[in-house]
């Protein structure tokens, strides 16, 4: 199962691949509302900067807005140094313009 | 008690001012943000046509939840609303309201202020503008 590569990781463990989602530019950049990033063979904790690391290269297209984004973790605003999980819901927070 | 809501629907803002007003309140503040048929793109004035607003659904409600009531604990007495608009919207539409009413108008001014520079800070509410300037992503820079 630890192999399966369509596996969510769910719970305390990190799973295989973590779901990150898109919106507005960075939806745009990659087509799709969501990407499954591949944390497999992950040396140590999966940080927010190995996520974003892992991004890019899956998906050289995101490099202009994900280098301008903040990244947000179950709702909430994280620093590149923050630990995540499979299960958590990740997500990529191009500039924000509401109002 | 805070109320805040993302809608796919022309906002009311007789409904906001229903939220609002109660006998203790002797001031009511409402800011009303409308769609503009320009913006400045490197210093030019450009039409604009139309815009699409896009929100990030749970978080957006939730960073809503977050400044109003944040505002009304450090300001007894303050209710607030905010309300926000999503899809695509037309010249003159209402994109966001945002109230307060206290008992006295300072504090209703200073939180509606505080909560609509916090909403543009902190709400993942992205924007699209489509006009001469072409299809373009409000604040991407370069």
């Amino acid at each position: 199962v630890a192999n399966d590569p369509l596996r969510s990781g769910t719970g305390s463990d990190y799973g295989v691949v973590m779901r990150v989602l898109l919106f507005a530019a960075a939806r745009e950049a990659v087509g799709q509302a969501a990407v499954d990033v591949d944390v497999a063979n992950v040396a140590g904790e999966v940080t927010v900067a190995v996520v974003r690391a892992k991004l890019l290269l899956q998906w050289p297209s995101l490099q202009r807005v994900l280098a301008q984004s903040r990244i947000a973790v179950d709702h909430r605003f994280v620093s590149d140094h923050e630990v995540v999980s499979a299960g958590q819901e990740v997500a990529i927070i191009p500039p924000v313009a509401g109002g | 008690m805070a109320h805040v809501a993302l809608h796919n629907t022309p906002l009311s803002l007789d409904a906001v001012f229903a939220q609002l007003r109660h006998d203790d309140a002797g001031a009511v503040v409402i800011m009303i943000g409308c769609v503009r048929n320009h913006t400045r793109h490197n210093d030019q004035v450009v039409a604009v046509a139309a815009l699409h607003y896009e929100a990030y659904e749970d978080m957006a409600v939730q960073a809503l939840r977050t400044i109003a009531t944040t505002i009304e604990q450090e300001t007894p007495g303050v209710r607030m609303v905010i309300e926000h608009r999503f899809g695509d919207l037309a010249i003159g539409d209402i994109a966001v309201i945002v109230g307060a009413s206290s008992p006295h108008r300072a504090e209703a001014f200073a939180a509606t202020r505080a909560a609509i520079e916090e909403l543009k800070r902190s709400a993942p509410i992205w924007k699209r503008e489509t006009g001469d300037n072409g299809v373009v992503w409000v604040g991407m820079g370069p």
